[in-house]
């Protein structure tokens, strides 16, 4: 085991881990953060992270972002038995959360969708979904195209026909 | 944290980078919806004509057909789910069924209504539902228990739901799996919660009609929230594995002739005794305390403790019953008035041996109102008592914290 023992190691003696991003870019982070995506947590049950683990489809930019996420949320699990801290850290987190879906803008919200999909960290892909829900909700059809460039590709008989077959959720 | 410097956008908006995404996120998000709308998204373009009929959680809200008042919704409401549950794909599973229905008030109607309540639960559950929340407005649902049998079912929130005798039993043998349960302003027609499966058990606002004392046996529960029991006497059998506990407890004094006294009590707190997180209420009636501590059993594990204001009363008697057998205590929070109106006393009694070393407690908050008189009365007995090294929080009610609902019936 004389590769494990020269990992990097932090003060608080969690094993360090290298991702590298799309575009090359190298993030360094505890096996405790990284762990939060089951994706990670897998490589690192079967021993293969030692080279870095290489994230072929998230961008640096987008990486950075999950990183963020998941070193707020690291304590989550730890401070959950710990009844000091877990008032305030809850407090902070959803103000956290609320910030970075908030302040996303739609190509960047989806980007982050993909990458907690990819990475498969449930938390923040339940989050990023809910933020395009929210957007969706009280929402016209109409509307929603609006929002998200939807192009209606139905000729309105087509489209019309669909309402008639579906009356049932459409009229009050 | 701060937020680091956005990406920047490397195409224009107006690409429809929503339609792109792979279903299975698409379902997801349309999980998050309610299911009028998220049919409605059949109109959207050719790649979302189907998606609707695969959709993993069906949230049905009668809300959602309310245009008219509460009365107008009914009709258009049964017939959106009907077709829904027709029209969408039979071999999809459901993996989260959310129902709230407004349960009409007209005799004839609710008959009907209600079977097709049942039918629906049972098509979800038949459709392997993980979870099930049901909440009914007006009349309450009279549960067709018979349909529950299910390899799947993991957590079941009721609210307004009349739970007929052998519903527990046939959860016990129904849902092997089953670990969570809430029942919110419930109608139990059973003597005994028993079930071998359930981890997390919350009952609030619950009538309980048996003429004995109902008893809870749930011996793999880790966490117990009972509170609002309209009726006096539950008895907790052994919980060894429980961890966490919030019990409120109401004596009236309109349903028993006599007084309470504490050993009314200890039948819920020897239940309790093994947990390490426990909040203690108790509202109604006065209660007797004799001199002695035997209806407190010793909490050897708890390290916080939540008690409300009754344990002020008759100069800090059950405070220092519970300080005295909290060894290992860390936190303590009290949580006084929520209002200025509740301070009536509820402890009648006198404690000889008044002293406690709790050597681990670090933290005394206090939950109050602006400006209760109290506040300074319990810092001033706890350094009476010697713990000159407590830190002190004062925290103050907000306003919508005066009666939470379960989430799962909040608008």
């Amino acid at each position: 085991m004389a590769a494990a023992a020269a990992e990097a190691t932090t003060d608080g003696g969690g094993k360090m881990i290298i991702l590298i991003s799309a575009d090359g870019k190298r993030f360094e982070v505890t096996e405790a953060v990284a762990s939060q995506s089951q994706l990670i947590s897998n490589m690192i049950e079967d021993d293969c992270t030692e080279n870095g683990v290489r994230l072929p489809n998230v961008d640096g930019d987008i990486l950075t972002m999950v990183v963020d996420y998941c070193n707020m949320h690291a304590g989550d699990a730890a401070a959950a038995g710990d009844t000091m801290k877990a008032s305030s850290t809850e407090e902070e987190l959803k103000k956290f959360d609320a910030e970075l879906v908030q302040a996303l803008e739609n190509p960047v919200l989806f980007k982050l969708i993909l990458a907690a999909n990819f990475l498969n960290i449930k938390s923040l892909l339940d989050m990023t979904c809910q933020r395009v829900a929210d957007m969706m909700s009280g929402k016209t059809p109409e509307q929603m195209r609006e929002t998200f460039s939807i192009e209606n590709d139905f000729t309105p008989e087509e489209e019309a026909a669909i309402r008639q077959e579906n009356a049932w959720a459409f009229d009050d | 944290m701060p937020l680091r410097a956005r990406p920047p956008m490397e195409d224009a908006a107006g690409r429809d980078r929503l339609s792109d995404l792979p279903d299975e996120i698409l379902h997801r998000i349309m999980s998050f919806l309610n299911a009028r709308q998220a049919v409605q998204t059949c109109v959207l373009s050719r790649r979302w004509r189907n998606l609707w009929h695969t959709v993993p959680c069906i949230n049905a809200d009668f809300v959602e057909f309310d245009s008219i008042g509460y009365q107008g919704p009914e009709v258009p409401f049964k017939r959106f789910v009907n077709r829904l549950l027709e029209f969408r794909d039979p071999a999809s599973v459901i993996d989260t069924f959310l129902l709230k229905y407004a349960m009409p008030d007209r005799l004839d109607g609710y008959k009907a209504s209600n079977e097709e309540a049942n039918r629906w639960i049972g098509y979800a559950l038949q459709k392997q539902a993980r979870i099930l929340e049901v909440a009914v407005f007006f009349f309450p649902l009279d549960l067709d228990h018979s349909v529950f049998t299910s390899f799947y079912l993991r957590r079941i929130e009721f609210s307004h739901v009349y739970l007929r005798k052998g519903f527990f039993e046939q959860i016990e043998t129904g849902c092997p799996l089953l670990e969570d349960l809430l029942l919110h302003q419930c109608f139990i027609w059973d003597g005994e919660i028993s079930s071998q499966t359930l981890k997390v058990l919350t009952v609030d606002a619950t009538e309980l009609y048996t003429v004995k004392e109902m008893s809870i046996s749930t011996p793999n529960l880790t966490s117990l929230t009972l509170s609002g029991l309209e009726y006096p006497k539950a008895v907790l059998k052994d919980m060894p594995l429980l961890v966490t506990a919030s019990v409120s407890v109401t004596f009236d004094a309109l349903n028993f002739d006599g007084y309470y006294d504490a050993n009314d009590l200890r039948q819920y707190l020897w239940g309790l005794s093994a947990v390490r997180n426990l909040e203690f209420h108790y509202e109604g009636a006065e209660l007797m305390i004799a001199n002695n501590s035997q209806w407190c059993p010793e909490f050897v594990d708890v390290v916080n403790l939540t008690l409300g204001e009754w344990c002020l009363d008759a100069n800090f008697h059950a405070l220092i019953v519970f300080l005295q057998n909290s060894p290992r205590l860390v936190k303590l929070t009290l949580k006084l008035a929520k209002d200025r109106w509740t301070t009536p006393q509820r402890i009648i009694g006198e404690l000889e041996e008044r002293s406690f070393t709790c050597e681990h407690l670090k933290i005394v908050e206090v939950i109050c109102l602006e400006n209760d008189p109290q506040v300074i009365g319990v810092e001033d007995f706890f350094v009476r008592s010697g713990m000159t090294s407590v830190q002190f929080h004062i925290k103050h009610w907000r306003k919508d914290e005066e009666y939470k609902l379960p989430a799962f019936i909040q608008y």
